[in-house]
């Protein structure tokens, strides 16, 4: 019995990364076949490139900023209906992007949405709603990872400061910053990978205009569309790149315990 | 309870705190300048919350704490100039050992000259100079426990509370870190609070000590007062005297006898007769008799003859159960001696002995 579930995890385990592996492999090889067809062009691909970097990053850094006293407050404390805001904050996580996306649209075109727009700036179909969208995707992860990062630091660390003449905001910035900063590196990694590969929120409010609101994602989206299949593959294997990139950073560091 | 020290430099009066389904209820305890004193209890009774509460860590439903004469009730915890070395010590493992030390000096704006040498006087107290440089996760258990006790004491608090000191520390290492740490907490000469459940470490360290029992502060007093007097059958069963009966007072002309079923004890005390009282007798106040050898006074009232039922040799002791002739129990009494009486009288299973109770520490509650 014991033989047969051995033999059943570590099968089940090889099958799936070998079906990884062949997804990838057939992948390059048709990069290979394609690309001697057709080269896509550089200006689209650094564009995209460029604008996922930015908008990723402003999304996460964001997220992460939010997160952090949200995080801390719902790993700290119990107070009334904790268990309700807990849910809603999950919410992002489980439900589908396009129907966030579809969402803030709707927010958009309400007075309150008119207003924010007004003082702001237009976020539908711009650069500002791809950010915006990204950063609705990811802040419910980011607040579970961070609370992860939190809890796993003893309370008593955080006690004994305040004994030492630390008040509350001194013990989270002197104590538990530091102490949870490999879990804060991670979570800032994570949640910028999830939101370069944002794809249903991006599109339903900031659009797929090329060169204009085209995140890597889009562009695949787009090549697709337009039968430029060569395109699509090279931004497929950056966004392959920059995701193993960012495991392989996270296995390197040793945070995943953290989580 | 005895009554609090004269110049009480932590008093804590009528003090309730409510958690949850667990309430500490009427605490009053007090400790002056200087006195090293343990609050003592069992697992899950309170002792960790009623020091918690004394820092500020958590709310209190009801009373007062004064720190001098100074009421630090709704202070907060970084108001109280309150020492704390938490049972796994929480050093920080972001720091090194010197920067633990230091950590107290940046919120309390200590100048670098001061600040400096503090840190050279705490070494030499706590003989950990040559550890300044070494992460915290390489440290031995005792040589952690002498970081945190420094890093509290680096803040120059009025008291300092130590939550289980020893828990995290071998027992072979355990007794002569106990005098190591009282020689510290001595010669900086700030009270102390000492929290434990090991008696034998409440015994060696403390010069007053309180008992709580389930969220209640049951007695307070010197050790002497503690161990030889408790007040009551809780505390007696913490404190871990086996030989507890059930009985009634009658006449007797010595005193009262105190029937207790199949055999009766004789104290030299007068008490009301036809009282419901509970005796008790601690193990080592229990002597094996030898016979042909003058008795002592005291223990020639109650002499009681039956025979061993069976004997658990320890490395420092030996505990014998004994059964009193005509006895309906498997048992009557536990006895505690040195492991040399063993030897010394050939005490084996099955055999036949008389033994006496020293009368003056047998107690009634």
């Amino acid at each position: 019995m014991n033989r047969l579930f051995g033999i059943f995890t570590v099968g089940a385990a090889s099958l799936l990364c070998f079906f990884f592996l062949f997804l990838i492999g057939s992948m390059i090889v048709e990069l290979g076949q394609e690309s001697a067809l057709k080269a896509p062009r550089s200006s689209e691909i650094f564009f995209a490139i460029r604008l996922s970097l930015v908008t990723a990053t402003a999304a996460s850094l964001i997220a992460l900023f939010v997160s952090l006293p949200v995080a801390y407050l719902l790993s700290r404390y119990t107070f009334f209906g904790k268990d309700l805001v807990d849910t809603l904050l999950d919410l992002p996580i489980v439900l589908s992007p396009i129907a966030l996306g579809a969402m803030l649209l709707i927010f958009f075109n309400t007075p309150l949405g008119h207003e924010i727009e007004r003082l702001f700036g237009p976020f539908v179909f711009e650069v500002k709603g791809i950010i915006l969208a990204q950063f609705f995707v990811v802040v419910g992860l980011s607040i579970r990872l961070l609370k992860s990062a939190f809890e796993a630091i003893d309370v008593e660390y955080e006690n004994l400061a305040r004994t030492l003449g630390y008040n509350q905001v001194q013990v989270f910035l002197r104590v538990v910053l530091p102490m949870a900063g490999k879990g804060l590196l991670a979570s800032f990694l994570l949640v910028w990978g999830r939101a370069i590969g944002e794809f249903g929120a991006t599109v339903t409010l900031a659009g797929a205009t090329p060169l204009k609101t085209e995140t890597i994602p889009v562009a695949i989206n787009l090549s697709f569309a337009s039968a430029d299949i060569s395109s699509a593959l090279v931004f497929i294997t950056i966004l392959i790149g920059i995701s193993l990139g960012i495991l392989f950073f996270l296995r390197k560091v040793d945070v995943f315990g953290r989580l | 309870m005895s009554s609090a020290a004269s110049d009480p430099h932590l008093q804590i009066d009528s003090l309730s705190v409510r958690l949850g389904t667990f309430h500490l209820r009427d605490i009053t305890l007090s400790c002056s300048r200087g006195e090293y004193h343990i609050l003592m209890g069992p697992t899950g009774s309170g002792k960790s919350s009623l020091i918690k509460s004394v820092l500020g860590l958590i709310p209190i439903w009801d009373g007062c704490i004064r720190l001098h004469g100074r009421d630090i009730t709704h202070d907060p915890p970084e108001r109280r100039r309150m020492g704390y070395v938490p049972q796994n010590y929480a050093l920080f493992p972001h720091l090194n050992v010197e920067e633990n030390l230091r950590f107290a000096f940046k919120a309390r704006n200590i100048s670098r000259r001061d600040a400096d040498s503090t840190v050279a006087e705490l070494c030499g107290v706590l003989g950990i100079g040559q550890l300044l440089e070494r992460r915290v996760d390489s440290l031995s258990g005792g040589e952690r426990q002498k970081v945190a006790l420094g890093r509290a004491l680096a803040a120059q608090p009025e008291v300092i509370l130590l939550d289980e000191p020893f828990s995290s520390i071998d027992e072979g290492a355990r007794r002569a870190l106990w005098f190591e740490l009282k020689r510290i907490i001595t010669e900086v000469g700030v009270t102390a609070l000492h929290i434990t459940h090991n008696l034998e470490e409440a015994y060696a360290l403390g010069e007053r000590l309180s008992i709580l029992i389930n969220g209640d502060l049951v007695q307070s007093g010197s050790k002497q007062d503690i161990f030889e007097h408790p007040l009551s059958e809780d505390v007696a069963r913490y404190l871990n005297y086996r030989n507890i009966f059930p009985g009634v007072t009658e006449r007797h002309p010595a005193g009262t006898s105190i029937g207790l079923g199949h055999f009766h004890v004789i104290v030299g005390r007068n008490i009301r007769e036809g009282q419901q009282v509970r005796l008790c007798v601690r193990q080592q106040d229990i002597k094996i008799i030898r016979e042909g050898s003058p008795l002592k006074d005291s223990l020639r009232r109650n002499i009681l003859p039956g025979r061993i039922v069976s004997l658990l040799p320890l490395p420092e002791s030996c505990l014998m159960w004994f059964k009193i002739d005509g006895s309906p129990n498997t048992y009557d009494l536990e006895l505690k001696f040195p492991a040399y009486i063993r030897v010394r009288h050939k005490l084996s299973p099955g055999q036949s002995i008389r033994v006496a109770l020293w009368e003056p520490n047998i107690i009634l509650f």
